[in-house]
């Protein structure tokens, strides 16, 4: 079940980062996505390692993940992104202006 | 409206609904992909290997038959003196009861109450069973019949119905005879005769040629509860483990005698046969730092049992799941024995400590009398060094299915590991927590490394 919702849940961020890329026209190289794909496991791996360390009555461990876990995953995910936007400049797509 | 939906919106549906299927998928593939025959324990954990010699080298021609009175259980006197001996025991029974007076956390009147109740409803142990249950030929039926796999596979099932952990098998040759105690914890001999059945009289006990397979299971102890030893809180994890057991064995005997063959156990505790070696040669884990058997599923967090049958059965083989090579490495709880009992050398060896080890197998063998003495001071036992085992842990978190498959492929990261369970992991917790943790039943989990 745990599985399942974090599927759902990794689906979603899949699925508003691309979105996201899309809106600001961010085409990402594949170093980038290697960097995204990376931070994205990490941040998994510490959902089910911080649930699950608190099912085990292990709070100690479950805290220190987020650290060891979660904050890499994101940093990774953000640099990948950072890098993507801040070479084109972050600039929106205008296809709505155009049309 | 899904009318409505653009291409955009079509494709992120259909990956968000994707990625949970593919998820859910890939673990029903794993499933049927599993190649191990029906007979074999299924729910072993998928990176535990099989292998035909144990982790620990043996040498059989020095393995002799043990004396089990021998242990310091029974002949602490003989090995630091009487009057040491007796000086301990009076430690032993004065220690609970000061504990208790000053309301230390762990022996408080409410923990002292709790080992006195795992301690009631043991069933009596005898070493030809409770002969209760009706016989196929009370029934007027012929007795049951299978072949050696289908008759380990449905122990095994029957053994876990009743409460056992994981099960195995040992066929008894000239070699593995040798595990067999020479002498029974209440000094009666075990002989092996000609007999169609076991008996026993005052002076011994027979073990029937025609009984050649030895059933071995681990039932499982509570993590959370040991995490609060040494006290007498964390001491009655064991007592409700061996409570347990009394029913379990009698339960597997009458089992045996209602399919129409017999089952010889143990008469009291850690009788019959040397238990650690047993499990290592069916399979249930390795031998460790410890000196005892550290599972893949539970560390060491069980206690192992064996029962001789003359059902014919299929044994099952040793395994290699890296825990003898990280034990290597590890070394914590050698560091955590408040009586520096345990070996500190990198490799084991063929030296025994002392009277209470059985030579003949390369191990780390420990200093029984130190560790008595400490189980002494505390006024219970102990149990220091299993809680601070780094395999002592729920499978829960996928960390740990990530670091013991890990394990059991290379050594090249156990000090790593080793570190990482230090910063992460506690291994004494108040005992007044226990109280308000909600823990499960008997404080275990039962699916525990039978995850699928």
């Amino acid at each position: 079940m745990l599985w399942m919702l974090i599927g759902l849940v990794a689906g979603l961020g899949v699925t508003l980062l691309v979105q996201f890329l899309n809106k600001h026209n961010i085409k990402l190289r594949w170093y980038e996505w290697l960097l995204v794909g990376a931070g994205l496991l990490l941040i998994l791996f510490n959902v089910d390692t911080y649930i699950n360390s608190l099912a085990e009555l292990e709070p100690k461990a479950a805290n220190l993940s987020l650290l060891f876990l979660g904050l890499p995953g994101l940093v990774l995910l953000v640099l990948g992104v950072r890098l993507g936007y801040s070479r084109k400049g972050g600039q929106p797509k205008t296809t709505s202006k155009a049309a | 409206m899904a009318g409505n939906l653009s291409r955009r919106e079509l494709l992120a549906a259909i990956g968000l609904a994707g990625t949970a299927v593919a998820l859910n998928a890939g673990e029903a593939a794993a499933d049927q992909l599993d190649p191990r025959p029906q007979y074999v324990d299924r729910s072993r954990l998928w990176w535990v290997k099989e292998t035909n010699t144990p982790t620990t080298e043996i040498d059989w021609q020095t393995v002799q038959r043990y004396d089990e009175t021998k242990t310091t259980r029974k002949s602490m006197p003989t090995y630091v003196g009487k009057e040491k001996a007796d000086e301990l025991n009076a430690l032993n029974a004065r220690v609970p009861k000061e504990a208790e007076l000053e309301g230390r956390p762990g022996y408080t009147t409410k923990d002292i109450a709790l080992k006195e109740a795992t301690n009631a409803g043991r069933v009596p142990m005898s070493f030809l069973g409770p002969n209760k249950a009706t016989t196929p030929k009370d029934r007027g039926v012929p007795i049951y019949e299978g072949t050696p796999e289908e008759n380990t596979q449905i122990v095994m099932a029957a053994l876990r119905h009743m409460g056992a952990a994981t099960v195995g098998v040992v066929e008894l040759d000239s070699n593995t005879e040798k595990l067999i105690y020479s002498v029974d914890p209440d000094g009666k001999a075990i002989v092996f005769g000609d007999d169609e059945v076991g008996s026993e009289d005052e002076k011994k006990r027979v073990l029937p040629k025609k009984a050649r397979w030895v059933i071995v299971y681990t039932i499982q102890m509570s993590t959370e509860t040991m995490r609060r030893s040494p006290t007498v809180l964390g001491s009655q994890t064991t007592t409700l483990t061996y409570t347990r057991q009394t029913q379990i064995q009698a339960q597997l005997q009458e089992f045996l005698r209602a399919l129409g063959y017999h089952g010889y156990g143990e008469a009291a505790t850690n009788a019959l046969g040397i238990a650690p070696a047993f499990g290592v040669l069916a399979g249930l884990g390795e031998l460790s730092r410890l000196n005892r058997l550290v599972t893949p599923e539970y560390g060491p967090m069980v206690r192992v049992f064996k029962l001789v049958t003359d059902l014919p059965m299929a044994p099952t083989k040793p395994i290699d799941a890296g825990i003898m090579e990280f034990c290597k490495n590890c070394k914590k709880c050698a560091e955590a024995c408040p009586s520096k009992s345990l070996s500190f050398d990198r490799e084991p060896s063929w030296e025994t400590k002392g009277g209470w080890n059985n030579p003949g197998h390369k191990a780390y063998f420990e200093d029984s009398t130190s560790c008595r003495a400490y189980w002494a001071a505390v006024g219970t036992n102990c149990g220091i060094c299993f809680a601070s085992c780094p395999y002592a842990k729920s499978d829960l978190a996928s960390v740990h299915t990530l670091v013991k498959a890990t394990a059991s492929m290379t050594p090249a990261f156990d000090g790593m590991f080793r570190k990482l369970d230090d910063v992460f992991y506690e291994d004494y917790k108040d005992p007044e927590e226990w109280w308000k943790a909600n823990l499960p039943e008997m404080g275990i989990d039962t699916t525990q490394g039978h995850k699928k």
